[in-house]
């Protein structure tokens, strides 16, 4: 998928665990567990705000956009 | 809508597509037994039942000797519309048409038993909360198929039907005979919808599974 979810540096940046960020933005490590290993379909404005809010971020340091490569 | 609601019309709806296959075997049973009592009216004896609805020629209308008494002695004229005619034996020589109603019946009891079986099998997934998943789409198709089979076999005994009754030459001035069959718009409508349900339940799961992976 062309959009890239680089959760899982800015939380070894800010040195915060799966469970306790997911509990910080009350939702479960599975939906949050989703989100890092690039398999949500969608994120909420809202949860996007929540993660920069608690990480202290920009959504650029979330969210990535890579052109996926054409076959030749 | 709640459970109580969902399991009271489903049992609804399970006990009249059972009546549906009860009703007609128990009214074959008694026919068959009818037909072999001891008759003393030769006419049935060696007979073959034909039944036909009877449509008045050249817009008469049917004169009638015929009344209708009530209890109180009121009498009331009477038009008949359907009838069975007792054709002999020697005259019918339609077996092969009367296979081809007898298969079709026999083969659309067998659609309405596996369209009773799937429709509880939706009813018990719904229950356990299980609504838009993929085994629920294979089920509707399977109703629909099985209603859309239904219908199919009621044409084809229906043409067998009409061919049987045309080829008896039974004619009269003033009757012409008909089928008593008719077409199944019913089951031709509800399958058709059926399998426009399952494109829209399939739809439903899409957007189920899109709504799960948005966090």
């Amino acid at each position: 998928m062309p959009i890239i979810v680089n959760l899982d540096v800015m939380m070894a940046k800010r040195k915060i665990s799966l469970g306790d960020l997911a509990e910080k933005m009350h939702i479960t490590p599975s939906n949050l567990s989703i989100l890092k290993t690039g398999k949500a379909k969608a994120i909420r404005f809202s949860t996007l705000e929540n993660i920069c809010s608690i990480l202290d971020c920009q959504p650029a340091d979330i969210l990535e956009y890579r052109k996926s490569e054409e076959p030749e | 809508m709640n459970k109580i609601l969902i399991n009271t019309l489903s049992t609804v709806i399970i006990l009249i597509l059972a009546c549906s296959i009860g009703i007609p075997i128990v009214l074959f049973g008694f026919n068959f037994i009818e037909k072999n009592k001891n008759f003393t009216e030769i006419a049935y004896l060696n007979s073959t039942p034909v039944e036909v609805i009877l449509s008045p020629k050249n817009n008469k209308i049917f004169e009638t000797n015929t009344h209708f008494i009530t209890s109180d002695g009121q009498k009331y004229p009477m038009m008949t519309k359907a009838a069975i005619i007792m054709v002999p034996e020697s005259h019918y020589n339609n077996h092969t048409l009367d296979w081809v109603i007898i298969t079709s019946m026999f083969i659309s009891m067998i659609a309405l038993i596996i369209l009773i079986y799937y429709f509880v099998r939706l009813i018990i997934s719904i229950n356990k909360g299980r609504i838009f998943v993929r085994e629920n789409v294979k089920i509707l198709n399977a109703i629909s198929i099985c209603l859309l089979i239904m219908a199919f076999l009621s044409i084809c005994s229906g043409i067998a039907d009409y061919m049987a009754i045309g080829s008896l030459n039974l004619s009269s001035s003033e009757i012409s005979l008909g089928s008593s069959w008719e077409f199944p718009w019913s089951n031709l409508l509800i399958g058709f919808t059926t399998l426009l349900i399952a494109q829209i339940w399939k739809r439903g799961i899409y957007l189920r599974e899109d709504s799960e992976l948005t966090i």
